[in-house]
């Protein structure tokens, strides 16, 4: 909880750093979809080839790529045994009172790539894009919606505000869990319960002051002239270069070959 | 002709009450006008109804009764709200809360591109201001990378950006270290010398002193306006408003008490360091050189045998240990504590106190070294922690913001209860802590919610002392207060130490409370404890601590400056001793 940075922006320049943020989204959309059609477990290693060359090209260290599976390998770890002896087909092994099947075996691995896969996926659209261009990009490839009435513009805000916001409250959290130890409580090491009911003395306070914060934010729009109404101009406005050409034929050819391996069984 | 006037304003907030609402009156009838290119200081204790007068000018709040023109037009006049907030930018107290973007730039972008700006005209106008603050190079940055100066400053950039011509600032350096308040300062100063009308909210009577004229305000009506020469002459209006005088014109006062300067109103040390080395020379004064500043330092400490309370054994902190990110921030750290100690701790943000204080209360455990509670080594096991967690009673900075429970009582409880204390001992121990911070018994049983923030902290510190420490690290706990609720603040803590034995470790960036309360100094920087003394001798070093990035009391400055001017006095801490000491060396010399 103290350590929360898988997915924030790691700022250098590449390549990939200098896509259209839609052409890095619908690139995420793909590949997140393509490790939905693969089934053959062999062939999420080119996958994998593919994620690794990218983090490459992206200049983002490897430790980076390796941080996003630290933080969901229990989860993984979890995935992956419940699969495993929880899937009914041909015993291939028999451990004390777990039943491991060629099915289940076949079946953990698929879902722990899957999970994996698309957690490194979605880490490298946040370590090359920041906030507001991810904001900017979901307003623009969204706007077709606000003629249905969906309030683009203010949910486009919304995402950015949370991003800014999201160390805001973990500084906090941790000061709090701090001055909330200094008056006895403990936050690790004792039981389930008393730790929820610890939590407490957390809760209160930081919504407190959440709400405290976002009266006083939503005063310094009101000053800075937010009205929410109608189309902003933007100091960077998206535009498609060469790049992104490259990128949406590389994704369309991407996406195109997965489901045409998969039509033909392949994967 | 008036950028800001206002006519009769009178304005009252509801407040809740057990459910029920009352309005409480803020401002009384205020007539105000503030020119075009005015450099105004808006000064006054908490609760005077300052910031909600400055809400006013940028259509935040509109008045019950009366009005307020900018430029000329109306703020209740609907289609002159936007005109109005282009006109007049306002920056408010807490940096975190009013910066939206995730970048410095995308911030100051913000106001822009609410209005429509197309492209070019914001990237170019972003740049302009980002260098009017000088931030220029900062621009990528995220806010969390920021000082609390720096988002400050980017906050003023995004008013520039919109080619405002007035600077509202609300409280803004009542959050900040010294070096920050410092280049903000400037920043004003700079901006106002451009033309801009800077209108400056504050209770710090030495930033107002900046200002080319200053209005007191008291109970939601101005009680004294003039420029900083007529309102510092008359000390007793300042204290009337809850106001203290800043330290520079309380020295001058003094030395022309001891026939030594002409009474002249001063705001700025170098004309008062002037106007002593002129008075010298009238007097044929003779110049020495040397300055006896060193000689006695070099006196050898004798071993102290007292029993220490706490002591720290070359201890040593990292942080992220075998991570990418792994820091040293301590390194040996050697430190005796004793009972019924006044111990200051200072050093320039980032040096460690923080981590400090953490090891001291055993909220961190330290990666070498020993911990002594009594003389006796306290081993990392768990009851023992909790042992000193009991004994080093902890308050952080604006303790105020851990309160969560229903009312006060049961919040002052929460901590004696977690240590083990039966329910009545902890009822008890709390009673008492409560009515030793100065929380009346009909408080007790309301929300702490509903006091002030003043009686917020007491009760915070209530909390922590009801646990029964021998030791109370406080961490700036006169952050943000104004100067009455700080001498309040003070005092208590000097009762504590001396009616109740508690030993007190006071961190902060405020030099002169350190040169007025502390009898001791500790200085942290770079990882080690460079000082510990007493803070006459700690404060001689004033260049040391200038590297340091650490400040002295202005009077100890006045004082380095007259040596460098050849005016051989030594180097003390306190106003009266300053001024006796220049008195006496000219008595000695003439």
């Amino acid at each position: 909880m103290r350590d929360m940075t898988i997915g924030q922006y790691y700022p250098v320049e590449s390549q990939i750093h200098s896509l259209d943020p839609r052409t890095k989204m619908l690139g995420t959309l793909c590949f997140i979809i393509a490790t939905f059609l693969i089934k053959n477990p062999l062939a999420y290693l080119p996958l994998l080839g593919i994620i690794l060359i990218l983090y490459g090209v992206s200049k983002v260290p490897f430790s980076y790529f390796l941080k996003g599976l630290k933080a969901i390998i229990v989860l993984l770890l979890i995935t992956f045994f419940f699969r495993l002896i929880a899937t009914p087909g041909i015993t291939i092994l028999h451990v004390w009172i777990f039943n491991i099947t060629a099915e289940g075996l076949l079946k953990a691995i698929r879902l722990t790539s899957r999970i994996a896969l698309m957690i490194i996926g979605a880490s490298l659209l946040g370590y090359t894009t920041t906030p507001k261009m991810m904001a900017d990009g979901l307003e623009k490839a969204l706007r077709p919606l606000q003629k249905i009435g969906i309030p683009i513009n203010d949910i486009s805000v919304m995402v950015m505000i949370t991003f800014r916001f999201i160390p805001v409250l973990l500084e906090e959290a941790n000061n709090l869990m701090d001055a909330q130890a200094a008056r006895g409580v403990e936050f690790e090491d004792c039981s389930a319960l008393k730790k929820m009911k610890n939590i407490l003395a957390l809760l209160v306070p930081l919504f407190l002051s959440s709400v405290n914060r976002s009266a006083e934010l939503a005063m310094a729009m009101e000053a800075r002239g937010y009205s929410g109404e109608g189309e902003n101009t933007k100091m960077f406005p998206l535009e498609y270069s060469g790049k992104d050409k490259v990128g949406y034929i590389l994704e369309l050819f991407f996406i195109l070959s997965i489901v045409g391996l998969r039509i033909i069984g392949r994967v | 002709m008036e950028m800001i006037k206002t006519e009769n304003v009178s304005y009252s907030y509801d407040v809740w009450i057990k459910d029920v609402k009352h309005k409480r009156e803020a401002l009384h009838g205020i007539n105000l006008d503030i020119h075009k290119g005015e450099f105004v200081a808006i000064l006054g204790a908490n609760g005077s109804g300052k910031s909600t007068l400055a809400k006013h000018f940028n259509v935040l709040l509109q008045p019950d009764e009366g009005r307020v023109l900018v430029n000329g037009r109306s703020t209740e006049d609907k289609d002159a709200v936007w005109e109005i907030r282009s006109t007049v930018g306002m920056v408010f107290q807490n940096p975190d809360n009013q910066i939206i973007g995730s970048s410095v730039e995308e911030d100051v972008a913000f106001g822009l591109e609410n209005r429509k700006v197309p492209s070019c005209e914001i990237r170019s106008k972003v740049a302009d201001s980002l260098k009017a603050v000088g931030l220029f190079t900062n621009r990528k940055f995220s806010p969390s990378k920021l000082s609390g100066g720096q988002k400050q400053r980017v906050a003023i950039a995004g008013i520039i950006a919109l080619d405002s011509n007035c600077i509202v600032l609300d409280e803004p350096t009542s959050m900040l270290d010294p070096l920050s308040r410092k280049e903000l300062m400037d920043v004003l100063v700079k901006l106002h010398r451009q033309g801009r009308t800077i209108v400056l909210i504050t209770h710090h009577t030495d930033e107002a002193a900046l200002a080319e004229r200053i209005v007191i305000m008291n109970n939601g009506n101005v009680t004294a306006e003039g420029t900083p020469e007529e309102i510092f002459n008359k000390p007793s209006v300042l204290y009337d408003n809850g106001l203290d005088i800043p330290q520079i014109t309380e020295l001058g006062r003094a030395l022309s008490k001891r026939g030594i300067l002409r009474g002249k109103c001063y705001l700025k040390s170098d004309e008062l360091v002037a106007d002593v080395l002129g008075s010298t020379k009238d007097r044929r004064f003779n110049i020495m050189g040397e300055a006896g500043c060193n000689a006695e330092d070099t006196e050898c400490d004798a071993e102290d045998d007292r029993d220490s309370l706490l002591e720290l054994r070359k201890v040593s902190f990292t942080y992220g240990k075998r991570t990418i990110n792994e820091k040293k921030v301590l390194e040996d750290i050697e430190v005796k504590l004793y009972p019924g100690e006044f111990t200051g701790l200072i050093g320039s943000s980032g040096a460690g106190k923080t981590t400090l204080i953490k090891l001291m209360n055993g909220l961190l455990k330290p990666d070498s070294g020993k911990l002594l509670l009594h003389n006796e080594v306290l081993e990392n096991k768990k009851h023992r922690l909790s042992l000193l967690r009991s004994k080093v009673g902890l308050v952080f900075q604006y303790p105020e913001h851990q309160l969560f429970c229903k009312t006060v009582l049961e919040d002052v409880v929460f901590g004696p209860k977690h240590i083990g204390m039966t329910s009545e001992d902890a009822e008890e121990s709390a009673r008492k802590c409560l009515q030793l911070v100065g929380i009346d018994e009909k408080y007790f049983d309301i929300s702490p919610f509903d006091l002030s923030g003043g009686q917020m902290r007491r009760v915070a510190i209530a909390g922590v002392l009801a646990m029964k420490p021998e030791l109370l690290i406080l961490d700036e706990p006169a952050a943000g207060l104004d100067p009455k609720s700080k001498d309040q603040m003070f005092s208590l803590l000097e009762s504590l130490r001396k009616e109740n034995g508690v030993s007190i470790l006071l961190v902060s960036h405020d030099m002169e409370d350190i040169a007025k309360y502390t009898d001791r100094v500790l200085v942290l920087h770079d990882k080690k404890l460079v000082a510990d003394d007493t803070p006459e001798k700690v404060f001689k070093h004033v260049e040391m601590l200038h590297t340091f990035g650490l400040d002295v009391p202005v009077v100890t400055n006045v004082l380095s400056k007259l040596q460098e001017g050849g005016f051989p006095v030594k180097r003390m801490i306190t106003v009266d001793a300053a001024a006796d000491e220049v008195y006496q060396v000219f008595q000695e010399r003439s």
